[in-house]
């Protein structure tokens, strides 16, 4: 796929990330969009995973710890024909499937989210047991900043650096906010470089919204040579490609309404659909 | 079980269990250690779990459960993961540990998560087939391993996990009462029913050894009859207040009353042995008599 290929379909499914959260009035936009370019390198490119046999054994896993942010992978999934396209439309409407956090009901969900610090446990167990069973699939792991202050990540961070779990690659959205405030100001994080690497793993550091980084740094995670688990930091940015939602805390879970709808539709550069 | 080729993995939570450590030694691949770290267990079990293995999660009662709760609902019960947590040591478990190491409000927080089956062993023969039941059993497993329980109760034909209800005295026509129970003071149960039975009150001794039990079975077997319920768990969400739940859903009008740990004054501060605890609570055999002929 090239570069602008990919490009567009980011642009797509961001456009309809929007389409889901201004029609239900609500859902955790400006999450999604900090993760968009991560989720769609991931899914379009990266992970082995065959859309028609959804549950194939060899496939590679993705489990989305930050789950809040997993109506990203909603239109990526019926872009790939996981889904049906018109069951984006049932997002967070009764009865429906697509929640604000995905579950196993959905084809292509490898994990069922919701509580966050859980994810990342989760995913050090899918490794234990590719690494036990001498399988070449690999596990992915999206785990939010915020989310990292939860013991349990760090729990399952030694974890998976003491067996060195170098089938398991995660990925920290560092978009520097939780539902409050900037990480920074609630509780301090940094260095988490440092942390992680502390913890056993390999640590790179990206812009998690260029797109050839992204690709960079997962290029060579099917057979990388060193034994630790992979932790890549992607600097990102809540809300991305939306000014008024950018770094904006009050943003958290709420979708622009009123004036502030056509203002994201035209920062988007589509129209409202 | 292991050696026949079933794909278990033993989450050990750094806690010492005779059964198991001999397989920390011959399979080791099979025996996964995370440490203190009672959340992750219950993670990484679940990660097992969804990759097809079936791990038996286990550690120092009550913390497999009670240091979990929320990887237990969210990350097990809420993918229906089939596994077994195990949890060894009940109600006050070890006191003279104190009061951080009882485990006697599991049944009220297990029951509160659906889709999880709790089990009490009651006999080693019990012990034995849950083993095999557990492989078969499509949802996650709570075990309560009471290591004051010994002997043989049962015959292995006479379990069955999905009806959860063993009668272990049975006066027949005769009875005038039934006490139920679980875990290690069935014992104590049966020893009182011979007693009563030479004053004249005929009383069946019931094991509810697996929650959910068979509601429509368990009722014939009571009928009208007064029911005392005794428990080494907190008076309050455990089996008497499932029995308080179930008369109520069939507007049965069975006399009741429920024996079990009342904290009403908060945790002891003191520390002591299980024998002194249930005699602070009124648990003792001679309780259970005295509170059986008042129900009459």
């Amino acid at each position: 796929m090239t570069t602008q290929q990919l490009e567009e379909k980011i642009c797509l499914a961001k456009r309809k990330v929007l389409d889901m959260c201004v029609a239900a009035g609500k859902g955790h936009l400006t999450t999604a969009y900090s993760c968009a370019e991560i989720v769609a390198v991931l899914f379009y490119e990266v992970m082995r995973i065959d859309p028609k046999v959804p549950r194939w054994e060899e496939r590679d896993r993705f489990v989305m710890s930050k789950n809040h942010g997993s109506v990203m992978t909603y239109p990526i999934l019926a872009d790939l024909g996981y889904i049906e396209e018109k069951e984006l439309g049932t997002f967070m409407r009764d009865g429906t499937r697509l929640g604000g956090h995905s579950k196993l009901c959905i084809p292509g969900v490898d994990f069922a989210g919701g509580s966050l610090g859980i994810g990342l446990g989760a995913a050090v167990g899918m490794a234990y047991a590719a690494k036990l069973d001498q399988k070449d699939w690999l596990t992915f792991c999206l785990v939010g900043d915020a989310e990292s202050y939860e013991g349990a990540i760090w729990e399952a961070a030694m974890l998976a650096g003491h067996h060195k779990l170098n089938n398991l690659v995660g990925i920290l959205d560092r978009n520097r906010l939780g539902v409050t405030g900037f990480t920074e100001d609630i509780l301090k994080i940094e260095p988490i470089d440092k942390k992680w690497e502390a913890f056993g793993w390999e640590v790179r550091e990206i812009n998690g919204h260029d797109i050839s980084q992204v690709r960079e740094a997962l290029t060579d995670v099917r057979g990388r040579e060193s034994d630790k688990p992979l932790m890549i930091i992607a600097q990102t940015t809540k809300g991305n490609g939306i000014d008024f939602m950018s770094d904006a805390p009050l943003f958290h879970g709420e979708p622009p309404r009123g004036a502030d709808v056509e203002r994201a539709y035209a920062q988007l550069g589509v129209k409202e659909s | 079980m292991i050696e026949h080729g079933e794909d278990i993995i033993i989450v050990s939570e750094d806690y010492a269990a005779p059964m198991f450590d001999s397989l920390r030694v011959t399979h080791p691949e099979r025996f996964l250690g995370v440490g203190i770290a009672e959340q992750n267990g219950m993670a990484v079990a679940s990660g097992l779990a969804l990759t097809g293995k079936y791990p038996i999660v286990y550690g120092c009662a009550p913390f497999p459960l009670t240091r979990a709760v929320d990887q237990l609902k969210s990350a097990v019960a809420g993918m229906h993961l089939p596994m077994t947590i195990l949890n060894s040591g009940i109600g006050f478990g070890v006191p003279e540990f104190g009061a951080t190491h009882y485990n006697a409000d599991d049944i009220a927080i297990v029951r509160g998560i659906p889709g999880v089956r709790i089990i009490t062993p009651s006999d080693n023969i019990m012990a034995a087939k849950l083993a095999d039941f557990s492989l078969q059993c499509k949802e996650p497993l709570y075990v309560r391993f009471d290591k004051n329980c010994e002997g043989e109760l049962y015959a292995p034909d006479e379990i069955d996990f999905n009806c959860g209800i063993g009668v272990l005295n049975d006066p027949g026509d005769r009875a005038n009462a039934v006490i139920i129970t679980c875990g290690c003071l069935i014992n104590d149960c049966l020893n009182i029913a011979k007693v009563a039975a030479d004053g004249g009150i005929n009383v069946k001794v019931v094991d509810l050894y697996s929650l959910p039990f068979d509601e429509e079975e368990l009722l014939s077997i009571l009928g009208d009859l007064p029911v005392l319920t005794v428990e080494e768990h907190n008076v309050n969400g455990g089996i008497g207040t499932a029995l308080l739940e179930l008369f109520n859903r069939h507007k049965r009008k069975n006399a009741i009353t429920r024996m079990g740990i009342d904290f009403k004054e908060g945790y002891p501060s003191v520390s002591g042995s299980r024998e002194y605890f249930m005699k602070e609570f009124e648990l003792t055999p001679e309780d259970i008599y005295k509170e059986l002929k008042s129900l009459l």
